[in-house]
């Protein structure tokens, strides 16, 4: 299973119809509070996250998730410079980020 | 008649300096106000020629210029005023407005000076100065930097979708029965194209890439007053009130203080033009504080801000003028929120004006 977790309804959009077109199962969440409540994800998931989210912050959201016990993968997805990044994502995870813009294959390669 | 000594006691009162000189320039008074200005005392001077509280090139010529009055009746400062120079005891210059009147006495002609120590007018009028000089470059300079970052951030998001979509359409168009290869080279070349616009994304995004802010321990409670000093400026012929309520001096917060001026003076140059038209112009900054964050709040009794306005205050390019100065909204939060910090507005409330709120973190370098 892929999540998706982005506040960007075209951008959440067109994530997802990427995947289902290459008949990946995938869920799309529009922040990490809903992400949290409706989805378990499981070790052998994928969650792409927006670090840039509405309500509970992206980096927070991917602490949240790492310190599950059977942690999924993650991967970050930001559109912001450079050092706001690294500011913002938790130094302990080696979380991948991809930033926008994107192309498919960016997403492609951690699923 | 008046007693010498309540004459005297009048003088020392006088906040502006007095000095009494007879027409050879001997100095007959010299009050409290000016031992304060030229660190000599009274004793010290009295009897002395006036020309001791002056830089020596104006000293050498003063003599000459009392003779020269005397003789011509030709005022070059009496009954006039002017700007002058008068030296310390230390030896440090004096900007000196000084007015001088005349009087014939029993025992001669006297002159009777008024002196206005303009150090802390010239300091503060210098200090305005370099605030305004280097909010209006670092204005520049941001607005042109947040400009492009807003620029790529604003357009980033709907190229990443265009592209996926894009793909994904392509890789359908391929799969179908019978695949339409026009349209499937039509579709790649268009993938090319909103590549090429991902490449001018980031080479802009690169060449804006800013450093992260310059963070360093700033009073709030002075950085506010000189934010409302500056807007004041522009607001000297409208009556409108700027009022700060925070008068904490020691507050210091780490913070790009020249940043954080750009929004606050942009906060506040907006509540003063918003309540430019209504009976009760104020705007008022005020501070909060909790564990994690300190508050800024600007308050206006202007017209205040509907659900709708609100929707779309702060997307980029939205503001109403056209004068170019001002930062506006989208860059002001941008801002904030490269601090870790934020820029919300607080919900409309039927007859009362607007209410920014600037959220700023309080790191562990913070005191109180
Ligand atoms: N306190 C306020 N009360 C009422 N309206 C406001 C207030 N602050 C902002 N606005 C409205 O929001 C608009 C956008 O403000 P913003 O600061 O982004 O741009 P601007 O002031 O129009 O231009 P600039 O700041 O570049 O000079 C303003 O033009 C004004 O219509
Ligand atoms: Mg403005």
């Amino acid at each position: 299973m892929i999540y998706i977790v982005e506040d960007d309804v075209s951008v959440r959009d067109a994530i997802a119809r990427m995947f289902e077109s290459l008949e990946l199962s995938c869920a799309a969440f529009a922040d990490g509070e809903s992400f949290l409540s409706d989805a378990s994800p499981r070790i052998d998931d994928t969650v792409f996250v927006d670090l840039h989210l509405p309500g509970l912050a992206g980096s927070d959201l991917i602490e949240k998730v790492a310190a599950l016990d059977e942690a999924p993968q993650i991967v970050a997805i930001s559109g912001q410079p450079l050092w706001k990044i690294t500011r913002d994502l938790p130094k302990i995870t080696t979380t991948p980020v991809v930033r926008k813009p994107l192309k498919e294959q960016d997403l492609l390669v951690y699923v | 008649m008046v007693s010498s000594s309540c004459l005297h006691s009048v003088l020392d009162t006088a906040v502006n300096g007095i000095i009494v000189i007879d027409d050879n320039g001997t100095i007959l008074i010299y009050n409290r106000a000016c031992e304060n200005m030229f660190g000599y005392k009274s004793a010290e001077v009295v009897g002395k020629n006036v020309n001791t509280l002056m830089p020596s090139a104006i000293a050498k010529q003063h003599d000459q210029f009392i003779r020269n009055y005397l003789k011509s009746g030709d005022p070059k400062v009496v009954g006039i005023g002017r700007e002058v120079v008068g030296r310390h005891k230390d030896g440090t210059e004096i900007p000196i407005e000084l007015s001088v009147g005349e009087a014939q006495t029993e025992s001669g002609h006297q002159f009777i000076g008024v002196l206005k120590d303009l150090r802390a007018t010239k300091e503060y009028e210098e200090r305005l100065r370099v605030l305004q000089s280097n909010l209006v470059t670092m204005t520049r300079v941001n607005a042109l930097d947040e400009m492009g970052a807003a620029i790529a951030h604003e357009v980033n998001q709907p190229l990443t979708a265009l592209m996926l979509y894009l793909q994904t359409a392509a890789r359908r168009a391929r799969a179908a029965d019978q695949p339409d290869d026009p349209m499937i080279s039509l579709m790649d070349k268009a993938v090319v194209e909103a590549e090429r616009a991902g490449h001018i994304i980031q080479r802009m995004r690169n060449f804006v890439e800013r450093q992260a802010p310059q963070c360093i321990g700033t009073g709030l409670a002075t950085l506010i007053d000189d934010c409302l000093e500056l807007v004041r400026v522009g607001h000297e012929a409208d009556d409108v009130e700027f009022i700060s309520t925070f008068v904490d001096y020691n507050y210091q917060l780490e913070l790009d203080s020249v940043q954080i001026q750009q929004i606050l003076v942009n906060l506040i140059r907006n509540a003063g033009e918003a309540v430019k038209d209504q009976p009760v112009k104020q705007v008022i900054v005020s501070v909060e504080r909790d564990d994690d964050n300190v508050f800024v709040k600007v308050m206006d009794t202007g017209p205040g801000l509907d659900e709708e306005a609100v929707s779309h205050l702060f997307k980029a390019f939205t503001g109403t003028k056209r004068r170019g100065l001002g930062i506006g909204l989208a860059i002001s939060r941008s801002i904030a929120q490269n601090h870790g910090g934020d820029l919300l507005v607080e919900p409309y409330e039927e007859g009362k004006g607007a209410t920014f709120t600037l959220r700023l973190p309080v790191n562990s370098k913070a005191t109180s």
